[in-house]
């Protein structure tokens, strides 16, 4: 036979499952973050069946292959993954010398054990927000420049079953040595100088043809032995029947030059060019689904480098009711919804009316007249379908406001024991102090934590109420009440309009609104949650008892007040009259406000402050003036 | 109508055949015990249509207790530099595929993953693949598969 030169296929197809990306986009967000270190990858190599169109095994990458547990009974191979952080980098990488590196590298690495001249390499950029993943797998193969390797003899091996048995050798290992009687001798260098043939796996479909690893392989043995001329090679392939053997001539070129390492290992496409690929998998997900991902996606961004302990999954899964669904109510949802909260509830028992698209971010003109509560849950699923938003038109029954249908009322009470039990914070977001009285109290009956936003012309107020586990009882945050001598009564009687609507300046809710999820969340940060104390902070920084603002003068005050023991909302004597007595308790504070007060211990109070006051002997500011004079 | 029990025998003895299909470049057997759904996982690529790749599902289904086929279509071509890969959902899918004799919608979502897959109804499969014995299931597949391959029948000639 007359010598011909040695070709080589390349030694696999690439092919790479959907959930390989899947897991890369996972990683990339919660693990790599900017990091651009080559990353292991464990793959195999799957000589058992191949389709019309492959001349070589596949290579296959999936989910698992970031892990190095996976098992296989295909041929192992371990690979690299470096994945970059923009596609510029990616495009601008130098490829060719990126390769020459990584083939030097697996040379040196074969000089120790030549089973390790033998890896992939895979470059990637997985744009999270269009769900694109660009990528390219190399296997470096190499030879010296001043080598030949010619063929001047081939034949299939004959008895199959002693090649079989040999082949046994292989498991996971590449190459293996043999004497001139053709018995294993082994498969590191210490034995080369005894071999007379080497025995190599080989991953090529294509007739007495191998793969690119081979070339590793005897380029590292002629490099082991200067004055090797021929060599017999058993390329061993799965199926027995097409294993085979050349006597591979190595032929040496004299020259000037040094000789030098010549690389190859680009992978190429169908048409056999050099091009790297992009997997789109922004059409596979439903666009829910999508939105979903990409929401989760500018959040934990956060984590990347601001707020690596941020801890989203709380927040997350933090069930949210939101009691008024009017300027506050609206801006707190959208607020809530840009911070990832799954579940939204509104309550509210009003409908919308012609004044409020232009300031409550949730309705439109066309809402004119429908019920609040079920309108913002809808407007809330327009703007992101994921998030589990639901609207109930129910009256709060109010302290001062005397029954007028006990059963409706009732019905809505229990609905709202209901919904504050389902929930795990509460917004208090109405427009009177005494619809707030009732959930107020719910909230430490229920020992939820509550988030208090109410507006003044130029001003608000954000605050959480305490909770009801706090042991030390002059530590214990108070409520939205606790400042006040009296109970709260029906303060919309005799009002005129603009007494009865909420009159602010228009950024105020806003501003209010904002500051309300953001205590929230970062209260959701802090391992004790609603019992953290004001002085405590988190990663996100302090969380205060009390914010108020003052738009006057664009100022904002950090303040705590104390739980007060006679509190109308908060205090023990009414906290456990609501758990024991219900609704009794709450027709009774609805028709008599006073019964609270007496209840809570208001009313000695102000009688004692009455008998102190009759006690003290007032002059006037004349007579002092005249004193002073 | 085929058993879970029968089902899950009968696809673990074919998979070594439709591993041979010519046109099957990857199978996984992925078994769900949960549910005792088996899931044959294939991908092919077709000899008329070099830039497409059918990615193949076939499933248990519980409800009339048949044989459950879903697949996607994935098209390569090259765009600014790059070899790329997306799904492809053919407006006419007989232009793709050998739709004959199956009634085939893009109705089914995978209710884990949120993605959309083309399913062939397994209504009227009964009447397609016959009664119950041994060789449903590779009745079934070589009906079923000329969807994709109208030579399908060729590997199961050794079982007949």
């Amino acid at each position: 036979m007359s010598e011909t030169q040695l070709k080589f296929c390349y030694p696999f197809i690439s092919f790479i499952d959907i959930s390989f990306f899947q897991e890369l986009a996972r990683l990339k967000l919660e693990v790599f973050k900017l990091d651009t270190e080559l990353r292991s990858l464990y793959s195999t190599i799957n000589c058992n069946h191949r389709d019309q169109s492959s001349q070589s095994g596949h290579l296959f990458l999936d989910s698992q292959s970031f892990d190095a547990e996976g098992s296989s009974k295909d041929v192992p191979l371990s690979g690299s993954l470096l994945n970059f952080n923009t596609l510029e980098d990616f495009r601008d990488f130098d490829k060719t010398k990126f390769l020459n590196e990584k083939a030097r590298t697996l040379f040196e690495q074969g000089l120790k054990d030549p089973n390790h001249c033998i890896q992939f390499f895979m470059l990637s950029f997985a744009d999270l927000k269009k769900y694109k993943f660009y990528h390219w797998i190399c296997a470096p193969s190499f030879q010296m420049s001043d080598t030949s390797l010619l063929v001047n003899r081939n034949e299939f091996i004959r008895d199959v079953n002693k090649f079989d048995m040999l082949a046994g050798h292989l498991q996971n290992k590449w190459i293996g040595f043999l004497d001139k009687n053709e018995n294993y001798l082994g498969d590191q260098w210490s034995v080369v100088n005894d071999a007379s043939a080497i025995m190599i796996r080989d991953t090529s479909f294509a007739p007495q043809t191998p793969s690119a690893f081979a070339k590793n392989l005897i380029t590292l043995v002629a490099h082991q032995r200067p004055k090797l001329e021929t060599i017999r090679v058993y390329f061993i392939r799965n199926e027995s029947d097409t294993s085979y053997w050349l006597r591979i001539q190595i032929k040496r070129h004299e020259g000037k030059d040094a000789a030098y390492l010549k690389t190859s290992g680009w992978e190429r496409n169908v048409q056999n060019k050099l091009i790297p690929k992009l997997t789109d998998l922004n059409s596979l997900v439903n666009p829910t689904k999508l939105a979903e991902q990409s929401v989760d996606l500018n959040l934990k961004l956060m984590k990347w480098r601001i707020a690596p302990e941020l801890d989203l999954d709380s927040i997350k899964s933090c069930r949210v009711l939101l009691l008024g669904a009017g300027t506050l109510g609206c801006y707190v949802a959208r607020t809530a919804l840009a911070w990832g909260v799954r579940k939204i509830t509104f309550v509210d028992n009003s409908t919308v009316s012609l004044s409020n698209p232009v300031r409550q971010s949730l309705y439109k003109f066309d809402s004119h007249g429908k019920p609040k509560a079920a309108e913002a849950a809808l407007a809330l699923k327009e703007i992101a379908p994921m998030v589990d938003a639901a609207g109930y038109n129910l009256e709060i029954p109010m302290i001062g406001h005397p029954v007028r249908n006990e059963i409706a009322q009732h019905r809505d009470y229990d609905e709202l024991v209901r919904l504050i039990k389902e929930h795990d914070a509460v917004f208090l977001l109405m427009d009177s102090r005494e619809t707030r009285w009732l959930p107020t109290v719910l909230g430490y009956a229920e020992n939820k934590t509550v988030i208090n936003a109410a507006l003044g012309f130029d001003s608000y107020l954000v605050m959480r109420h305490g909770t009801s586990n706090c042991n030390d009882t002059n530590m214990r945050l108070g409520c939205y009440f606790c400042n006040d001598v009296v109970a709260p009564s029906d303060s919309l009687r005799d009002r005129t309009l603009d007494q009865m609507c909420t009159v602010t300046r228009p950024g105020v809710a806003l501003m209010a609104s904002s500051q309300s999820v953001e205590l929230l969340v970062s209260l959701l940060q802090h391992p004790l949650r609603a019992n953290c104390t004001p002085d405590d902070v988190n990663v996100l920084g302090s969380i205060p008892h009390q914010i108020r603002g003052f738009l006057n003068e664009f100022k904002t005050l950090q303040l705590r007040t104390p739980a007060y023991v006679h509190c109308s909302a908060c205090s023990s004597a009414v906290v456990d009259k609501l758990k024991t007595c219900g609704w009794d308790f709450v027709r009774q504070a609805m028709n008599n406000y006073k019964y609270v007060e007496d209840l809570s211990g208001l009313s000695e109070v102000q009688d004692l402050a009455e008998k102190a006051a009759s006690s003290l002997v007032f002059t006037s500011d004349d007579e002092y003036e005249d004193d002073v004079m | 109508m085929i058993s879970p029990e029968a089902f899950d025998r009968q696809l673990s003895s074919l998979i070594p055949i439709i591993s041979k299909w010519r046109l099957c470049v990857r199978l996984d057997l992925r078994q769900n015990t949960e549910i005792g759904v088996h899931c044959a996982y294939v991908h092919s690529n077709h000899p008329n249509l070099p830039d497409v790749t059918f990615e193949i599902s076939i499933q248990f289904n519980p409800i009339y207790q048949e044989p459950f086929l879903t697949f996607r279509i994935w098209k390569t071509k090259c765009v600014d530099g790059f070899e790329k890969r997306e799904l492809w959902f053919p407006s006419n899918l007989s232009t793709v595929l050998n739709t004959t004799f199956f009634q085939i919608g893009l109705d089914y979502m995978d209710q884990s993953s949120g993605e959309a897959w083309f399913q062939v109804h397994c209504c009227d499969t009964n009447d397609i693949t016959g009664q119950e014995n041994d060789k449903y299931l590779k009745r079934w597949f070589s009906v079923y598969l000329t969807l994709f391959d109208e030579r399908i029948g060729t590997i199961f000639q050794d079982l007949a």
